[in-house]
């Protein structure tokens, strides 16, 4: 079965060329452009993958894992923070927020599919 | 000091008609400022106290118009950020659509490339293509060696059918050796009648005995007619055989070595192609390949647009601030003024504390990856 990745970011050519290297590896790719939009989607739609900017408006990304981790459904969904974000202490915030990974931009859409065949493996 | 000596210089070039120039000097002017505020906020207020302490009335009053003239470029500056951000995030949306269709492209091209070279079950084209041309020349010659063979019987038979033929004119002179035997014998026998008439009643037994000699003469004359016939009419099929055998041996088998070649050379072509063709397809794998990087470099090279965009905004919302208390600046009492320059930074100070600039990149170079 085609697995589902959730792509959150405010950016919408960042959504675009994530969503296009997803797609060119058979992932089914839904996106939301904020934390709020992608919470709301993830209480109705499970997710086996979810990637996640952090600076966004209404809902920043270490909420949205926050908020997600407290959902059943995704208390073990790998969640990786794609970030401009670099510094350790805000990896460190990540890391006790639950996220599985951190990847500062730009991406490498190689690396991007390395990762997430690994976190789905 | 310094971002109001760059925004007022970045006001004469506005007016001097160089508003391109005068935008990104104020903007990083700026920006320089509010990054490395922390450590110059200090020397700032210092320098900003002494300057006012040495100021009187009017100086004041002069330098509060300059700063309030500030204000309108500072606002000018963050529309143009503004606009810059935007239709950066356009372009990059429009280079994104035209990268990820070309990459929808490839895939069907690499799609349509192994459709052509594809078969049925496994294995390569061009493998069972050299199989196909290899069955082929060996049931060629077979058919050949099949075909030289009867080529060879059918003159052999006409050979014994010649002799047979040959044979004919022996066996008619025999029957007509036997004509002439039974022309004698009936003769012989006329005779012998003729002498039993003469003899009288003495030779009246032997008159019959001469008459039954005729009758042999004649029915083996009967018999020697009728094998003649036959052996004409032998004679006839065996010159319609020996037409028919010497066609068939005549035939000309020499176009069926010429037509072997042809193929073989036809075919020999076919397998060349389809090598060639297995080669080209592994070219166009591999330039697929690179296309793909190529293409993977493309999509990180377009993330400037997001990484500078969130810059902007920052430098954006640092001017905001900066134009927001310029444009509140009323006091001129010397002290005043100060203060409120005080305040202003101290104001963009606890700003930089609370927000940092979120962009810690400063090449397109990938960035670290780091899994929990």
């Amino acid at each position: 079965m085609t697995k589902q990745v959730l792509i959150v970011d405010d950016s919408p050519s960042i959504r675009q060329m994530v969503e296009a290297t997803l797609k060119s590896a058979s992932y089914g790719v839904t996106v939301a452009k904020d934390g709020q939009e992608a919470f709301d989607i993830c209480k109705t739609k499970r997710f086996d993958f979810v990637l996640t900017d952090q600076n966004m408006p209404r809902m920043d990304g270490l909420t949205l894992i926050k908020s997600l981790r407290t959902l059943s459904a995704f208390a073990t969904t790998p969640i990786v923070v794609l970030t401009t974000e670099a510094s350790d202490e805000m990896k460190a915030q990540g890391r006790a927020a639950g996220a599985t990974g951190w990847m500062v931009k730009p991406f490498d859409p190689r690396k991007l599919l390395e990762i997430a065949a690994k976190v789905m493996g | 000091m310094s971002i109001l000596l760059a925004t007022i210089a970045g006001i004469l070039l506005v007016y001097f008609g160089l508003g391109y120039i005068a935008v990104p000097l104020v903007a990083i002017a700026s920006w320089w400022f509010s990054r490395d505020l922390s450590e110059q906020a200090s020397a700032a207020e210092d320098s900003a106290r002494e300057d006012f302490e040495r100021q009187k009335g009017p100086d004041n009053r002069h330098l509060q118009s300059l700063a309030h003239e500030v204000v309108p470029a500072l606002e000018a500056c963050e529309k143009s950020i503004k606009d810059i951000h935007s239709t950066q995030e356009d372009a990059i949306t429009t280079l994104g659509q035209a990268f990820e269709r070309l990459q929808v492209l490839m895939n069907r091209q690499g799609d349509c490339l192994k459709a052509l070279t594809a078969k049925e079950g496994s294995g390569e084209y061009s493998i069972s293509m050299q199989d196909f041309a290899v069955n082929t020349g060996v049931q060629l010659d077979r058919f050949i060696k099949t075909t030289v063979d009867m080529s060879a019987s059918s003159m052999d038979l006409l050979e014994k059918v010649n002799k047979i033929y040959e044979a004919m004119p022996v066996v008619m002179k025999a029957l007509k050796d036997i004509d002439g035997i039974a022309s004698q014998t009936n003769l012989l026998a006329l005779n012998a009648a003729i002498e039993a008439a003469r003899a009288g009643e003495a030779g009246r037994g032997f008159a019959v005995v001469a008459d039954e000699v005729r009758a042999l003469s004649s029915r083996s004359a009967q018999f020697s007619e009728g094998i003649q016939k036959q052996l004409s009419s032998i004679r006839e099929q065996i010159e319609t055989l020996t037409e028919d055998v010497g066609k068939v041996a005549s035939q000309d088998i020499s176009y069926v070595m010429d037509s072997k070649k042809e193929i073989q050379g036809a075919l020999a072509a076919i397998v060349n192609k389809t090598e060639a063709d297995a080669k080209t397809n592994k070219e166009v794998e591999s330039i697929a390949k690179s296309l793909e990087e190529a293409l993977h470099q493309a999509i990180r090279g377009m993330q400037f647009g997001d990484i500078n965009g969130q810059n902007l905004l920052f430098i954006k919302d640092t001017l905001a601030l900066v134009h927001k208390h310029l444009a509140e600046l009323g006091q001129t009492e010397p002290q005043a003024l100060a203060d409120q320059f005080h305040q202003l930074l101290e104001q963009i100070r606890r700003r930089q504390d609370g927000r940092r600039n979120p962009v810690s990149s400063s090449s397109m170079s990938s960035g670290d990856v780091e899994l929990f």
